[in-house]
């Protein structure tokens, strides 16, 4: 099967299909089953899967039969054209803005619109058939957790801190369970050996989904978004509107800017990994407010081509943070895999694994410097002060 | 996911007649086997498209039946999923009408089909091939990739000529000439009704050469329908007599293939 690609809509979503679709094709939809689509041939070729969100939207998830990917592409685009929105649409964080809006009135209005992101991915992730979205919700959370942090000056300081501490609390409860699922798709395909592996990952997976389903369901859970809507809408009212949003947004990405290239020109050959791993986590905050911020109020050219050497360096550093994670959990499993049965095979073959991560981790250090050299280029430092000062 | 090697058996529905009930067995056994949860595919070589027809799949293969040999893992590129679970297609082409010649151009002709076969083994657990009705090296090069040749024979005076013709076959060592080949006929289209049909059936099942299985699929309407439903019989009319007739024949060459996996499941 193809990537997995969802559409949003509000209306009945068996009927819009139906409406986008050209007359040849026939569409169905058994009670509380996935919608049907069959070509003119009345060949079964794309399956739609449906999910209902809060407020009755709806993510559609469509699913080519093998042989049939282009003519799915085709209905994708049908369906686009129909008036259903795709996901790339819909997961679309960044809002209007000007750049003598008040900060704290825009930095409100992003905040929202990734709470609704953050929101709309609940159900699939209770549901747990698609780790995506798990993936897309905890995207929002760190982005949201970033305009709070980052974006300080809009709010009162006890506002924020509340703020993030909610954001906080729910970016821990589905930590474990995403872990464990980038894990598993990193060893995919799993050999024969490393099967008593994928099983006790499978295991853990299980109960980390368990307890996070938990958590989910919890009070707090529930009333989480009311509550994070509310103490967004009280923090911009209470803020005062001292400063523009423009003005902070620029502020903060040459800080985060000048920081990176101060840390970054710091390592050395020989340096730990989690000093590669805080200039990750500072990378991923400019990238947001790059995306958030920078595109919808500076030059956007410009803009674009921080970005694009931003990201180079981004996947670097994730490589090699995803490697030294990796690693580590494998080494802390070695105990338990050991008493599995096939279990002293699988550790050899672990051995293998962690062996190989830690040489794309050595090969990520060494193409760190000419991805660093570029993000910190005089011209790149030139173009973040002419944009942003 | 897992990549686990399969046991996987390729079965083929052949004989030297048209018109036996090859295509109806292939497509409702590859149904059956689908349904009881193995990954299963079926090749349609024969260029009149019966099959692919009945799965509603478009009888084109990009490259034509040349193409297919000449690359051993271009097979993958082509298949496509029925409407069933578990079931995918292969599907014929009008240039399988040229198959033979195609094959004639390898240093090996009958051994090809099973080279372009076993990148798919990975895959699934059964591969069916519904064979033209002919004898040719499209023929021998099935047998050389079968692990079982499934039979239909009409228990009619003429279609009982072809069966023995087959026999001859084997006799001679061309079919069934690799190690652990099965040969099994089955009656069908049989009228338990017709005296001429029970003769033919009792003297068939005197020869000792093959196998003749126990069940005999009837003569019925719902197996001409499936030109009109476009779907194994087991779909439309599963309680129909020659629905259960093909559950029961699926069940005594599952038993025969996988003697182990019968046993452990009774």
């Amino acid at each position: 099967m193809s990537a997995r690609g969802e559409l949003f809509t509000y209306a009945d979503a068996a009927a819009q299909v139906r409406a986008a679709l050209p007359p040849s094709y026939g569409v169905t939809q058994a009670p509380n089953g996935p919608i049907d689509v069959r070509d003119e041939r009345q060949k079964l070729v794309c399956r739609i899967q449906l999910r209902v969100l809060t407020g009755g939207s709806q993510w559609l998830t469509l699913a080519p039969l093998r042989g049939y990917e282009r003519k799915c592409d085709r209905i994708r685009c049908w369906l686009e054209h129909g008036g259903v929105h795709p996901s790339w649409q819909w997961k679309q964080a960044r809002v209007p803005m000007a750049a003598d809006d008040p900060a704290n009135v825009a930095v409100a209005r992003v905040l929202e619109r990734l709470l609704e992101i953050q929101q709309a991915n609940l159900p699939g992730v209770l549901a747990g058939e698609d780790p995506e979205f798990l993936h897309d919700l905890r995207v929002a959370n760190r982005r949201a957790r970033t305009v709070v942090r980052q974006m300080d000056a809009a709010f009162a300081p006890a506002d924020a801190a509340r703020i993030a501490a909610e954001l906080r609390w729910l970016g821990a409860q589905t930590g474990p369970t995403r872990d464990l699922e980038v894990l598993l798709a990193t060893l995919d395909p799993v050999t024969a050996e490393l099967e008593p592996l994928r099983l006790l990952l499978e295991r853990r997976l299980v109960h980390a989904r368990a307890e996070m389903t938990v958590s989910l369901r919890s009070q707090r859970a529930t009333q989480l978004d009311s509550t994070l809507t509310r103490l967004v809408q009280e923090a911009a009212q209470r803020a005062p509107a001292a400063i523009g949003v423009a003005e902070l947004a620029g502020a903060r990405i040459r800080r985060l800017h000048r920081r990176m290239v101060r840390a970054g020109g710091a390592i050395s050959a020989q340096i730990e990994p989690q000093v590669y791993h805080e200039l990750r986590k500072q990378g991923k905050e400019l990238r947001y407010l790059l995306e958030l911020f920078g595109l919808a109020l500076f030059d956007n050219t410009a803009v674009g081509e921080l970005i694009a050497a931003l990201k180079e360096l981004q996947d670097v550093l994730g490589r090699h943070q995803d490697c030294a994670v990796h690693a580590a959990t494998l080494r802390q499993l070695a105990p338990q895999l050991a008493a599995q049965p096939g279990g002293v095979g699988a550790l050899l073959a672990t051995g293998s694994v962690i062996a190989g991560l830690e040489a794309r981790q050595a090969e990520a250090r060494e193409h760190f410097e000419s991805s660093f050299n570029i993000f910190a280029s005089a011209r790149q430092r030139k173009l973040v002060a002419r944009v942003f000062d | 996911m897992t990549n686990q090697p399969r046991d996987t058996r390729v079965i083929a529905t052949y004989n030297i007649k048209g018109g036996v009930g090859k295509t109806s067995a292939a497509v409702n056994l590859a149904y059956l086997a689908a349904a009881a949860g193995h990954q299963t595919l079926l090749w349609d070589l024969d260029p009149q498209a019966a099959s692919t027809y009945l799965f509603r799949v478009r009888p084109k293969v990009k490259g034509g039946g040349r193409g297919l040999l000449r690359k051993r893992d271009s097979a993958r590129d082509h298949i496509k999923a029925t409407d069933h679970e578990r079931l995918d297609l292969l599907p014929a082409d009008f240039s399988y009408r040229h198959l033979d010649l195609a094959l004639d151009q390898f240093k090996k002709p009958a051994a090809r089909l099973r080279k372009v076969l076993a990148p798919l083994r990975a895959d699934y657990d059964y591969i069916f091939l519904d064979c033209p009705p002919s004898i040719s090296l499209v023929s021998e090069a099935v047998f050389e990739a079968s692990d079982a040749l499934l039979v239909p024979v009409i228990p009619a005076t003429l279609s009982s000529r072809a069966y023995e013709q087959l026999e001859e076959l084997t006799r001679a060592g061309k079919v069934g000439r690799r190690s652990g080949t099965a040969t099994f006929a089955f009656f069908s289209m049989a009228d338990v009704g017709r005296p001429l049909h029970l003769q033919v059936m009792e003297r068939l099942r005197g020869i000792d050469q093959l196998t003749v299985l126990g069940v005999a699929i009837p003569t019925a309407d719902e197996v001409e329908l499936m030109g009109e439903e476009r779907n194994p019989v087991n779909v439309f009319a599963p309680a129909s007599a020659a629905a259960v007739a093909y559950v029961a024949l699926w069940t005594e060459i599952e038993r025969r293939l996988r003697p182990a996996a019968a046993s452990a499941g009774s």
